[in-house]
């Protein structure tokens, strides 16, 4: 269900998108994948320009310390870990990763680190960057910035699990944030009304308290 | 307020991209003051690179 409304999500994003540069967004979505469906998945991917992987942990094993995803093998009947450093040379040096799972901070170190590998060079990739963008913009240079993590909380946190928010509320933020906004902000304030566990939801409850402009 | 559906903000009425619709204008006016404060917070190189290289980068960092 999380999987069908993140795919409703995006092309909902990308149906404002009428550029041709940008028509060329696909998007392939893995439900329950294995490790063999996500190489897959990432081999065609768009030289050049931004992948996105999304990864939703809702119900998987946490991230471990050594840098590893939990995949599931081809029976769909036991999770296997997957290394982010394989995934990484699999996604290609232009990517952005949204991990929307508890303690995703843990893999922070590993997504961002300098690989030395060749194949995260890939001066093909450069060079296409350079000629597909027309725009009065001068593209960037590609090693910097090149990789952008978004990830939902860092190494000793948990995910909010309350039954009244969304499982996936920091996807939510990113794509739909209109949307989740207002639900918050009905439910913010219908908190005020007795019988509502807010208590329930460390986030929210957090963010109430330290309500600071950034 | 109890009585309101928190499913509520789920299906406002109207689409992105149309900004006479209510969704739209909503997104219109989110767009507008978040580039802003993007635009007197980050470099101009920044601002360049998350908000105006990508289309969907743009859309996820907003």
């Amino acid at each position: 269900m999380i999987g069908a409304r993140l795919s409703r999500q995006y092309s909902s994003l990308f149906k404002g998108m009428t550029n041709s540069e940008e028509s060329r967004h696909t998007f392939m979505l893995c439900l329950d994948p294995t490790a063999d469906i996500i190489r897959k998945a990432t081999r065609k991917n768009s030289r050049g320009f931004y992948s996105v992987f999304h990864y939703n942990g809702h119900g998987c094993p946490l991230p471990t310390a050594g840098g590893e995803l939990w995949v599931f093998t081809r029976s769909i009947s036991h999770y296997v870990p997957l290394a982010v450093r394989i995934l990484r040379q699999w996604v290609g040096p232009r990517a952005i990763y949204i991990l929307d799972c508890s303690s995703a901070g843990v893999l922070l170190p590993f997504l961002v680190e300098n690989l030395s590998d060749s194949s995260l060079n890939d001066p093909e990739a450069i060079g296409s960057e350079a000629g597909g963008s027309q725009q009065s913009t001068p593209p960037i240079a590609p090693s910097k910035f090149s990789t952008i993590v978004f990830a939902a909380c860092s190494r000793d946190e948990m995910l909010p699990m309350a039954p009244c928010y969304p499982a996936d509320i920091y996807t939510c933020c990113l794509t739909t944030p209109i949307q989740i906004s207002l639900q918050m902000f009905i439910l913010q304030v219908s908190k005020l009304t007795p019988h509502t566990d807010l208590l329930y939801c460390p986030f929210i409850y957090t963010y109430v308290l330290n309500s600071t402009p950034i | 307020m109890s009585h309101v559906d928190p499913r509520l903000g789920e299906n406002i009425p109207g689409e992105r991209e149309k900004r006479k619709s209510p969704l739209g204008e909503l997104i219109w006016v989110y767009t507008a003051i978040s580039e802003a404060i993007a635009w007197t917070t980050m470099t101009n190189s920044m601002f360049r690179t998350y908000l105006r290289q990508d289309m969907l980068l743009a859309s996820l960092v907003r």
